[in-house]
C-alpha cells in the first residue's frame, strides 16, 4: 500500500464522516422544520386564526346535493379534533356565510356567528331547526362529536341564491380558532350543490400532509445516508 | 410480511373500522333525551317546580313537559340554585362552574354563556366559559327599574305572592299581621316595637329575586335594606344573609334574636308558593314548626291583602287575591336570549314551544296542575314576550 493510497484512505473516512455528519444534520434539520411547522399550526390553533387562515380540512356534505327540505350532514374527517376540550374553553360552532366571507375572522356568541351588519351570517340548523352553536367537543382530548344533521328549511326566504362556505368552527372565547368547511351553491328555493371549481381547502390536510412530508424527508435522509455508506470503499 | 398476512390485517383493520363506525351512529340516535335538554339554572323560589316540569321533584315522578313534537320534544333539566357555594357541571365534557344562587345569579349566568364572558368563583376553580351551558334562567323577579334592554326576555307564567315568614321562639303570640308603612319601616330602620313585639327584620341573600322584589314590595332600596337588616344579618355569623324561602333558617335566626333580646320576633320575605309547597309536601323541607306566614293589612293603597294562603297543610291553596295584587304580588319568569325568538320564523321551535305563548309546554293544562301543586298560580300572560331586559353584567 502506497502512502497514496493511504491518503486516499484517509480522505475517504473523513469524507464518509462528512457525509454522514451531513445527513444527521439534514435529519435534524428536516425533524426540526417538522416540529417548527407543528409548533407553528398548535400555536396558531390556540390562538384566533389570522384572516384568510385556510380551514383545517374540508368538510363532507352527505348528500351532497339536496332540495331546502332535505337532511344533509356536513362532517370533518373522522375523527377530527378541536385543539383543546371544553375545560379549556373550546366550543364547536357551525356557520353559513357568503363566499366573499372569511370564515376564520368570524366571532361568535349565544345565537352563533355574529352578524357583520351587511351580510346573511348564520349558524347551520338542525333538521328540527334548532341552531348548531357553542356544542361541547370530547373531554380531554377536544374531538369534534354530536354534529346533527342539518338541513335549509329554516332559510326559505331568508337566504337568496349565492355561493356560500358552511362549516363548522373550534372556538375560544367566541372567536374562531381553527375551522372546517366546504362551499356550496344554494338555488333561490335553497336546493344545494357542492361549488364548482373546488375551494380552496387544499386537496390533502395539513395535519395528514405534514406528517407524511416529514417522514419522507426522514426516510430519504436515511436512504442517502445509507447509499453513500454502502458506495465508499472500505 | 405474506400476502396472506396483509390480507388478514386488511380485513381486521376494515372489520374495526366499521364495528366503530357502527358505534359511533348508533350512540347518536340513542342519546338519552336529557343529553340534549334545556338547561336551567337561578332561582331557590322557582327551582322546585321547574324540577316537575323535567320529571322529578322532592321524591315524585311528573311526566316531563316536552317543546313540540316537530321540534323534537326536547325536555328540560333544572340546577337547583342551593346547596350554595357548590359547583354544577351542566353538560357532559363541560367545565364545572359556580352554582348560580338564586335569580340574580342565573340570569347573570345566562348572560355570560350567551356573550361568551367568563362565571364563577374560586370555589368551583375560577371563573369559567359557559357558552352553551345555559339556556334558560329561572327567575322570580322582571327586569331591574329602568332597564330598556333587550337581550334577556322574560317569559312569565305562574304568579305568586310575597309577604313576610315571622318566627318568635319566646312564649306570647306573634305579630302576624302588618301594613307596607310598617314593613317599610322595619326593612329600612331596623327592630321596630309593633303592638308589644320587638320585631326584627332580616335580610335575604342578593342575588335572589324575592330579595329584590321584596324591596320593591316594602319599598325600600338595597342600601336601606341592608342596614335595617343589619341586627339580623349579624346573627348566625357577621353578615351572614339567610337563603331565600328556607323555615329552618327563619327558626335559626329567631333563636338566636331570642337569646340576644328576649321576646324578639323575627321577619323576613318568603315566597306563599314555597309557603304553601312546602307546607303541601309538594317540595322538601317542610315548615318548621312555629314558623308562619304573615298577612298583609294595608298594601300601601287601603287595600287588606289577608293572608298569601288559605287553608291549611296538605291542602293549603294560594289566596288569589293576594297573589294578584299590584304590590305584593308578582310573576315568576323563564328568561332566554331574545335572539332565539327573533329572526328566522321556523328557528328555535324547541326554545318558542316549551315557553312561548299560551300554547307553549310551560303554559299547558299539564303544566298548570304541577304550578299548582307547587303553590303558584298560572299568570293571565303565561307565555308572553313583551317583557325584555338587559344582559346582566359581572361574573356570579
Amino acid at each position: 500500500m502506497t502512502t497514496s493510497d493511504n491518503q486516499h484512505r484517509s480522505n475517504n473516512r473523513i469524507e464518509r464522516k462528512t457525509i454522514t455528519m451531513r445527513s444527521k444534520f439534514l435529519t435534524v434539520v428536516a425533524g426540526a422544520a417538522v416540529a417548527a411547522a407543528s409548533v407553528g399550526l398548535l400555536s396558531s390553533t390556540a390562538n384566533a386564526a389570522a384572516p384568510g387562515t385556510p380551514p383545517v380540512a374540508a368538510i363532507t356534505v352527505t348528500p351532497p346535493t339536496g332540495t331546502s327540505s332535505t337532511s344533509f350532514t356536513a362532517l370533518p374527517p373522522s375523527p377530527s379534533f378541536c385543539p383543546g376540550d371544553a375545560v379549556a374553553g373550546y366550543r364547536i360552532n357551525s356557520f353559513v356565510v357568503p363566499i366573499a366571507v372569511d370564515p376564520a375572522t368570524l366571532t361568535y356568541n349565544g345565537a352563533g356567528p355574529v352578524s357583520n351588519g351587511t351580510d346573511n351570517i348564520y349558524p347551520l340548523y338542525d333538521t328540527l331547526g334548532t341552531g348548531f352553536i357553542n356544542a361541547t367537543p370530547g373531554l380531554s382530548d377536544g374531538l369534534i362529536t354530536g354534529v346533527p344533521a342539518f338541513s335549509w328549511s329554516v332559510f326559505v326566504g331568508t337566504l337568496p341564491a349565492g355561493n356560500y362556505h358552511i362549516g363548522l368552527a373550534c372556538t375560544l372565547n367566541g372567536v374562531t380558532a381553527t375551522y372546517f368547511s366546504t362551499d356550496i351553491t344554494l338555488t333561490a328555493a335553497l336546493g344545494y350543490s357542492p361549488l364548482a371549481p373546488p375551494s380552496d381547502v387544499p386537496e390533502v390536510p395539513l395535519n395528514v400532509l405534514l406528517p407524511i412530508s416529514a417522514a419522507a424527508i426522514l426516510g430519504g435522509g436515511f436512504l442517502i445516508a445509507r447509499k453513500r455508506h454502502n458506495h465508499i470503499p472500505a | 410480511m405474506t400476502s396472506t398476512r396483509m390480507k388478514r390485517l386488511g380485513a381486521a383493520v376494515t372489520t374495526v373500522a366499521l364495528a366503530a363506525s357502527l358505534v359511533a351512529s348508533s350512540s347518536a340516535h340513542a342519546d338519552p333525551k336529557q343529553y340534549g335538554a334545556l338547561i336551567g339554572v337561578g332561582s331557590d323560589t322557582t327551582q322546585d317546580v321547574l324540577n316537575a316540569f323535567a320529571g322529578f321533584s322532592a321524591g315524585t315522578n311528573y311526566v316531563p313537559i316536552q317543546s313540540s313534537a316537530a321540534s323534537g320534544q326536547r325536555q328540560l333539566i333544572s340546577f337547583d340554585a342551593v346547596p350554595a357555594g357548590s359547583c354544577i357541571t351542566t353538560k357532559t365534557g363541560a367545565p364545572s362552574f359556580a352554582r348560580p344562587n338564586g335569580s340574580g345569579a342565573g340570569r347573570r349566568a345566562l348572560s355570560r354563556a350567551l356573550d361568551g364572558g367568563l362565571y364563577g368563583s374560586a370555589a368551583c376553580g375560577g371563573v369559567k366559559d359557559v357558552a352553551g351551558l345555559v339556556n334558560f334562567a329561572r327567575s322570580s323577579a322582571g327586569p331591574d327599574n329602568g332597564d330598556v334592554g333587550t337581550a334577556l326576555t322574560y317569559i312569565p307564567y305562574g304568579r305568586d305572592g310575597v309577604s313576610f315568614a315571622y318566627y318568635k321562639a319566646s312564649a306570647g303570640a306573634p305579630v302576624t299581621a302588618l301594613t307596607r308603612a310598617q314593613l317599610t319601616t322595619l326593612f329600612s330602620t331596623g327592630a321596630t316595637t309593633i303592638g308589644g313585639v320587638r320585631i326584627l327584620p332580616c335580610g335575604i341573600q342578593t342575588s335572589s329575586g324575592t330579595f329584590s322584589f321584596w324591596n320593591g314590595a316594602v319599598n325600600v332600596t338595597s342600601g336601606q335594606e341592608s342596614a335595617g337588616t343589619t341586627e339580623c344579618n349579624n346573627l348566625l355569623g357577621a353578615g351572614v344573609r339567610a337563603e331565600e324561602n328556607t323555615p329552618s333558617d327563619v327558626k335559626a335566626r329567631g333563636d338566636a334574636a331570642q337569646a340576644a333580646v328576649p321576646g324578639t320576633e323575627v321577619i323576613i320575605g318568603f315566597s306563599a308558593a314555597n309557603f304553601i309547597a312546602k307546607s303541601n309536601g309538594a317540595s322538601a323541607g317542610g315548615i318548621t314548626a312555629g314558623v308562619g306566614i304573615g298577612s298583609i293589612s294595608d298594601n300601601g293603597s287601603g287595600t287588606n291583602l289577608g293572608s298569601p294562603v288559605v287553608g291549611s297543610a296538605p291542602t293549603m291553596t294560594p289566596n288569589p287575591g293576594f297573589y294578584n295584587d299590584g304590590t305584593f304580588g308578582r310573576r315568576v319568569y323563564n328568561v332566554v336570549a331574545t335572539s332565539l325568538l327573533g329572526g328566522l320564523p321556523g328557528a328555535n321551535a324547541d326554545v318558542k314551544s316549551m315557553f312561548v305563548g299560551a300554547a307553549s309546554a310551560v303554559c299547558s293544562p299539564a303544566a298548570d296542575t304541577t304550578l299548582e301543586k307547587f303553590g303558584f298560580l298560572q299568570a293571565p300572560d303565561c307565555g308572553a314576550t313583551t317583557i325584555t331586559g338587559s344582559l346582566l353584567t359581572g361574573q356570579l
